[in-house]
């Protein structure tokens, strides 16, 4: 299934795709697997019930716009006070929600400026100490092409996990192929792809669209 | 009569021992005066002013200050669920940078993970380094120098600078 640009021909599709599934039995049901999962074990239960990435073939939520297809560019918004360091350079923590509540990103051929702009509205005014420092981006392709050490097993998932006022949401799971050794390992590895932290600065993303729509006051901080 | 306020580091930090909840700014190059010099400076004169010789915090101490305030940090600080910071880890991370001072200018900056587990990170020239301490005496790494690649976990018994990250690190 490729990205579609029509959403109520994906939701439709979804909905077919639902009941195929339904009806023959085929693949796991990503979407309740991903609904019952618990909030500090998802990456965990996730690979449990679905291993080696098997619900990236799939939409695990109904706002879904599509499964996350190779060849897309995929965002991740960088805040101070908690990834940058003294420096202002990105720290490669910023990715370490992946190995176990799923690491947020956008899908940034999908996202319109007006969805970004609301997911940084509601994320920055949470904290009065949060301010959007930049933009990494990396090819989901790159993602998918990790492998777990002296295996042919993947290391990284990439799901489409569509939320109702965010359907551009996906995020960034390790699989069952990576233990507790090899994480800092893996974190240097999307801190790599991810531009080895040099982010775009906000006023340069989509040539300032999303920092100009932005309230002042979340832009001064 | 001159005074002077003795120097951070050395036997008077060790001494100390985290009070996250009763502290209210990170590590300081300025200390209080210890009970012996404060009851010699209620002697003095009002125009006899104390001698203080002062210092910029070193960087070893900045990084300690860092892990000390995040102590303070509760569930949720990154605003994406991260877990509370781990105690032991952070204390880890602590006595491992302490044992830096003096021996190398390659100092670490600190990371918070999102399992609260802390870990020290080094991005410089030719070296990129995560240790990442467990909180149960033991610290993850991988190391890249150069070229090569290293990584596993090992022991850190808080006392002295496993081997491994000295010829990978510190040399």
């Amino acid at each position: 299934m490729t990205q579609s640009k029509c959403p109520p021909c994906s939701k439709l599709l979804f909905w077919l795709k639902g009941v195929w599934r339904n009806i023959f039995r085929s693949g796991p049901d990503c979407t309740g697997i991903f609904g019952r999962t618990s909030d500090d074990n998802r990456v965990p239960d996730v690979n449990s019930e679905a291993p080696d990435c098997a619900c990236e073939k799939c939409p695990t939520s109904k706002h879904s716009p599509g499964i996350v297809g190779d060849s897309e560019k995929l965002a991740l918004f960088a805040f101070s006070p908690m990834h940058f360091d003294r420096k202002g350079k990105i720290k490669p923590n910023i990715f370490s929600h992946v190995h176990q509540k799923g690491r947020s990103v956008q899908r940034s051929d999908l996202a319109s400026d007006e969805e970004l702009c609301e997911f940084l509205t509601s994320f920055l005014n949470d904290g009065s100490d949060r301010a959007w420092r930049g933009v990494l981006i990396g090819k989901c392709q790159d993602v998918r092409a990790l492998f777990a050490p002296n295996s042919t097993s993947r290391s990284v998932c990439v799901y489409d996990t569509a939320e109702r006022s965010n359907p551009s949401h996906a995020e960034l799971f390790q699989s069952q192929h990576i233990a507790e050794a090899d994480q800092p390992e893996l974190r240097a590895m999307l801190f790599s792809i991810f531009g080895n932290g040099q982010p775009i600065p906000p006023p340069n993303f989509r040539n300032g669209l999303i920092w100009g729509k932005l309230p002042q006051e979340l832009k001064s901080r | 009569m001159s005074l002077s306020v003795p120097t951070v580091g050395g036997e008077l930090m060790k001494n100390l021992s985290p009070a996250p909840a009763q502290r209210k700014s990170t590590a300081s190059s300025r200390l209080a005066a210890p009970p012996a010099y404060a009851s010699a400076a209620a002697t003095l004169s009002y125009d006899a002013k104390p001698q203080v010789k002062s210092r910029a915090t070193t960087h070893v101490e900045q990084v300690v200050g860092e892990l000390r305030s995040w102590m303070l940090l509760n569930e949720n600080w990154d605003g994406e669920g991260a877990h509370r910071p781990i105690e032991h880890s952070l204390a880890e991370a602590e006595a491992f940078v302490r044992l830096l001072e003096g021996r190398t200018d390659r100092i670490p900056e600190p990371m918070l993970l999102a399992s609260g587990s802390s870990s020290l990170y080094w991005n410089i020239d030719d070296l990129y380094a995560d240790l990442e301490f467990l909180g149960n005496n033991r610290v993850a790494y991988f190391i890249k120098r150069n070229e090569d690649k290293h990584k596993g976990v090992l022991a850190f018994d808080a006392k002295q600078v496993p081997a491994v990250f000295q010829a990978l690190i510190l040399a």
